[in-house]
Formats: structure tokens, C-alpha cells, sequence
């Protein structure tokens, strides 16, 4: 049951589900990165998440309560959430710049890297999405091997990480 | 009190608050290599205030140019940063650390002015900054209940929403005296602060009046609220009062908000000591046992100690403030502090405690490893984050005031 006062997250959610069908993936995730973005330049320069050598990486998924209740109430995984995911994993395919996309394992990936983006980005930082894992994964790890490459760590290295982690990320500082 | 003993911890307080200032102007909360090798802006801004103590200003300028460049475009001084001053917090708000630094900030131009405030005060540099100044007030008036005239936060000075979370007393007191600070800076400069000020009593008023009981004599600490504008506050979610005893129910008079002699502190203290000071060990403890957030085992804090023994120079009780200090003196290790020290016993209950809930992490078992190659470990100690730089500066702070108040006369 959603309470009032915690309807907010769960309106988000489905008004990403409606916006699927009513202008399509490749908008939505425009939508999505955008809002991102904005949330991010709103709070200004920031490193996210733990230090773990020359990595960092983030414990638990802010958003994973938030998903698991959505999935519990409306059905697992939207088919308008594949969608996104699916687009997403297609243009990556087709991008020749895939070490600078997310590791998407859920929709909510492209806001939340798209945030710590632009709040690296204004500390003079770029970023690269190594992996992450989530509950709509089933906690399978989504890796994005081009940037595992450009890190200069293995795959083995993250998924030591991803043991007491989701999330996988390297700040770069640039020149 | 040993005072040679004392002397030397206070020379060392000094020379380990230099040596933990980053060259960028961060003070690390403790050196690098240990458990918090951040930038916190709650411990900063003691610091700060310890190196105005130790006179040396030129340091305590440039922990204020670091904390003031590194504020968020809303205003707020985030939870940590790290020494470029990137904010990399991972915890909720804290806005303790926008009342800290405008606090700080004032004690600073306050202090390069002393005598000859007039013609000597560093205005120059609070000019620079008043853009900064104005952000981080009304950042705190954001967080102002208009039905209670009260500040929200998430969490306070333990970083524990669940009896921190609403209008708690620390959070309150810094955020008020961050605007009083404000308030004189800006008079200092010519600015027109007139409705600051009133904000500023109208917080005051109210820390009095609702975070005060009457029946038990006593401040409290916190009234639990989820939302900043639940109006009416009585039906939000968590609507409810924390009046357990908690170190920081001094703060209204450590931060000049009543005076020390008041009733009202008098007898807050008068609770706190009663029910805080640890008889096994000495010192005191921050919170009740109860509250099982005890990382490393309960037992009292370096910190929170030296604060307390201010209470007792300030009103002439040389007696319970010699108590207090010659305590943090006993506990010295090489004239270093720790963050806290507990017992094995207490260690190995709340190591038990921790592990059978699932809930240590992998810093705590970091921090574990570190307790138990401590050399107090074999005798019967565990000394917790050692060293932690906020209680040198603490001690810098409250030796000095026991020196001038007590010493002087003689």
C-alpha cells in the first residue's frame, strides 16, 4: 500500500512507464539524464561514493527500496523498463564512445550516473561507470567492459568490489 | 590535575592541530592513513575554533577560506569533503555545519580585532565572503519551522537520525548562534541584518521555551519531526519527544545562548553529570548505553569531556572542572586523544552485538584491527580512533580557559 506521504517516488515511477509509451524510449532516457544532470548542478562539485584504491564505489543502491516497492505493486520489471534498459544497452552498442556510457542494470541508473556525471564534472573530474548490479538484475552484475579497460583494473578487481557493493565507478581528474 | 602533565598535552594539542591541516586549509578529522582522513565540517570548525584559541590565526583563516569555498550553490556545508573540497558525503543533511562555520567565522574576525576590534578586525576577509555568508543563512532559515520557529535537520553532532532527526538541540543552538555570528559580522560591515537578528531571537526563544523542561529541570534533545514543514507539527509522521540525556544538551549555553549561571543550565549540567559520567571508567559518556550505537564499545568521549569542564571553569567550580581535565590528561596516550575509550568488555559486547545484527561493515573492522594493536588494548583498554583531532582541539579550548580563569590569579 503506498502511504500518502510516500506516494512521490512511486509517482516518478510510473510516470516513466507512461512517458515510454507516450514519447518512447530514446526521449525518456533524454528525460531522464537530463533530470540528472539538473539535480546535479544543483548540488554542486562532489565525489560519490567510498574510496577502495584507486576505485569507489557505493554499498547500497539509494534507490533500491524505492524499486523492490514499485516491482512488489505493479509487476516485475515494466515491460516500459526493459524498453529503456534494452534502448539503452543498443545505442551503447552502437556508440563508439561505450566508455564513457553507464553500466545500466536498472532505468534509474541513467539518472543516477547521469547526477554523478555532472557533480564530477564540475569538480574537474570525468567518470567511468565500471559496473553495477541491482535487485531487477537479481543482483547479476551489468559490467561495461571498455571502461573496466580504460581503468586499468580487471573485471575480477570489480567483482571483488561488487561483493560489498552495487556500484563501481572511477573518477579520472582531467588535465 | 598533574599540570606539568597537562602543559605538555596542551603543547601537543597545538602542534597536532597544525600537522593535521592540509596545506589546502582542511583539517582532516583524523590523519591520513586512519579512519576519517576527510574533511568534516562539524570537526573543522572546532579546529578552527582551537587554533583561534592557540592564537594562531593565520591557520584559522585558511580553515575558513577552505570550508567557505567549498559550500554548495544552495548554501549548505555538506556532511564531508575531501582536501580539494569536494563534497563527498554520504549521509543526510547536517546543518549543524552551516550554524559551526558562520559561528567560527564570527570568533574569527572577533579574535583579529580583540582589544582594538575597531581598527583591527579582519573585516576585509568577511567582505570577501559575505555572498557565502548570506547563502549559508538563508540556508539555515530554509530549514525553519514557521510553526515552531525551530531548524530541522536530519542528523546532528552523532550522525543518528533516529534521535536526531527533527528539531534537535545541537543543531538548533550552533544554527542559532551561527545566525547571532552572522548577525554581528554584518554589523561589523555596515549590512543591514535586522530581520537576521529577529530570526536569530526568534530560534533562541524557542530552543528555550520547547527544547526546555520544566519538570525535569532539564534541556532535552530533540523532538522528533520527519518533515521541516509538518504544520501542524503534531501530525507529522514521527511527531514525538527524545528527553533522554545526551552531552549536548549543554550546547545552549556553549554557544552563548544563556548564560552559564542560568537555572536552567545549571541544572542540565547537574543531569548530564549525573547520568552520563562514566564510574567505571572516568569521563564522559555522550548518550545512553541503551542507544547501542556504540562503534568500538560504550565509553566516554575526550571530547565531550573537555566540553563539559568549560561549564564548571566558567561558573568557579575548580573542583568538578579539575575532575573533567585531569581526566582527559589520565587518558592521554603519547599526548594524543582518541575519539573515545572503552573497555574489552565493553568492546567484545558491542563487537557481539554488531555482528549478530549483520551490521559491521567493513571500515568498523578496519577500525577493529586498529583498537586491538593499540598498546592500551592489553591493558584493558580499547582506545577508539586514535588520534581523533577534534578533542585536541577541544582540550586547547578548555585547558585555556581553566588556565586563565584558575591560574591567573595566582
Amino acid at each position: 500500500m503506498i502511504r500518502l506521504g510516500s506516494m512521490l517516488p512511486q509517482a516518478f515511477m510510473i510516470g516513466i512507464t507512461d512517458l515510454v509509451d507516450m514519447i518512447g524510449a530514446e526521449k525518456t532516457v533524454k528525460w531522464l539524464i537530463t533530470i540528472g544532470r539538473e539535480l546535479g548542478e544543483n548540488q554542486g562539485p562532489g565525489l560519490e561514493g567510498a574510496p577502495e584504491g584507486d576505485l569507489n564505489y557505493l554499498p547500497i543502491c539509494p534507490f533500491a527500496d524505492e524499486l523492490v516497492r514499485f516491482i512488489d505493486m505493479f509487476g516485475e520489471r515494466p515491460e516500459e523498463y526493459n524498453t529503456i534498459v534494452e534502448y539503452v544497452k543498443e545505442r551503447e552498442a552502437a556508440d563508439k564512445d561505450k566508455v564513457e556510457c553507464p553500466a545500466v542494470a536498472s532505468v534509474l541508473c541513467l539518472m543516477h550516473h547521469a547526477y554523478r556525471v555532472k557533480r564530477a564534472e564540475m569538480a574537474g573530474y570525468s567518470t567511468l561507470h565500471l559496473a553495477c548490479k541491482s535487485v531487477v538484475t537479481d543482483n547479476k552484475p551489468v559490467y561495461n567492459e571498455e571502461a573496466i579497460e580504460k581503468a586499468g583494473v580487471t573485471k575480477e578487481d570489480v567483482d571483488k568490489i561488487l561483493e560489498k557493493g552495487v556500484c563501481v565507478f572511477k573518477f579520472v581528474k582531467e588535465e | 590535575m598533574d599540570i606539568e602533565e597537562a602543559d605538555k598535552l596542551h603543547k601537543n594539542c597545538i602542534k597536532i592541530l597544525v600537522e593535521n591541516q592540509h596545506p589546502n586549509g582542511g583539517f582532516y578529522a583524523s590523519p591520513p592513513g586512519t579512519r576519517y582522513p576527510f574533511i568534516y565540517p562539524r570537526d573543522h570548525s572546532i579546529c578552527i575554533l582551537g587554533t583561534i584559541a592557540a592564537g594562531l590565526l593565520s591557520e584559522a583563516r585558511k580553515g575558513l577560506e577552505f570550508m567557505l569555498a567549498a559550500q554548495k550553490p544552495s548554501g549548505e556545508f555538506s556532511q564531508r569533503y575531501d582536501v580539494d573540497g569536494n563534497d563527498t558525503s554520504y549521509k543526510d543533511l547536517q546543518i549543524d555545519g552551516n550554524g559551526l562555520t558562520l559561528y567560527a567565522l564570527n570568533q574569527y574576525l572577533k579574535a583579529t580585532g580583540g582589544l582594538f576590534f575597531e581598527s583591527l578586525a579582519d573585516r576585509a576577509f568577511c567582505e570577501q565572503y559575505w555572498e557565502a555568508i548570506e547563502k549559508a543563512v538563508d540556508f539555515i532559515l530554509q530549514n525553519k519551522n514557521e510553526e515552531v520557529n525551530l531548524i530541522h535537520t536530519i542528523n546532528s553532532i552523532h550522525e543518528y537520525p533516529a534521535y536526531e532527526h527533527g528539531f534537535e538541540i545541537y543543531a538548533n543552538s550552533t544554527c542559532c548562534a551561527g545566525l547571532f555570528g552572522a548577525v554581528e559580522i554584518g554589523d561589523a560591515l555596515g549590512k543591514d541584518v535586522e530581520e537576521w537578528r529577529q530570526q536569530a531571537e526568534q530560534v533562541r526563544e524557542a530552543i528555550l521555551e520547547r527544547l526546555y523542561s520544566p519538570r525535569r529541570r532539564s534541556f532535552i534533545k530533540c523532538i522528533r519531526v520527519k518533515y521541516k514543514s509538518s504544520d501542524p507539527i503534531g501530525y507529522d509522521a514521527y511527531a514525538s519527544s527524545v528527553i533522554d540525556v545526551d552531552a549536548v544538551e549543554y550546547s545552549p549555553a556553549s554557544f552563548g545562548l544563556i548564560d552559564e549561571h542560568d537555572l536552567r543550565n545549571v541544572n542540565t549540567i547537574k543531569r548530564i553529570d549525573k547520568l552520563l559520567w562514566d564510574e567505571e571508567l572516568g569521563g564522559l559518556n555522550r548518550y545512553p548505553e541503551l542507544w547501542d550505537r556504540n562503534n568500538g564499545g560504550y565509553g566516554p568521549w575526550l571530547h565531550f569531556t573537555c566540553q563539559l569542564s568549560n561549564h564548571y571553569t566558567a561558573v568557579n567550580n575548580q573542583d568538578m572542572a579539575e575532575k573533567y581535565l585531569s581526566w582527559v590528561v589520565s587518558m592521554a596516550h603519547d599526548y594524543m586523544l582518541p575519539e573515545h575509550i572503552s573497555t574489552v568488555e565493553r568492546f567484545e559486547m558491542w563487537l557481539e552485538d554488531y555482528t549478530n545484527a549483520k551490521i559491521l561493515r567493513d571500515s568498523k573492522m578496519t577500525m577493529i584491527e586498529q583498537i586491538k594493536a593499540h598498546p592500551k588494548w592489553n591493558e584493558g583498554f580499547a582506545y577508539v580512533i586514535m588520534p581523533l583531532i577534534w578533542p585536541h582541539a577541544e582540550f586547547i579550548i578548555a585547558y585555556n580557559n581553566y588556565r586563565n580563569k584558575f591560574f591567573s590569579k595566582s
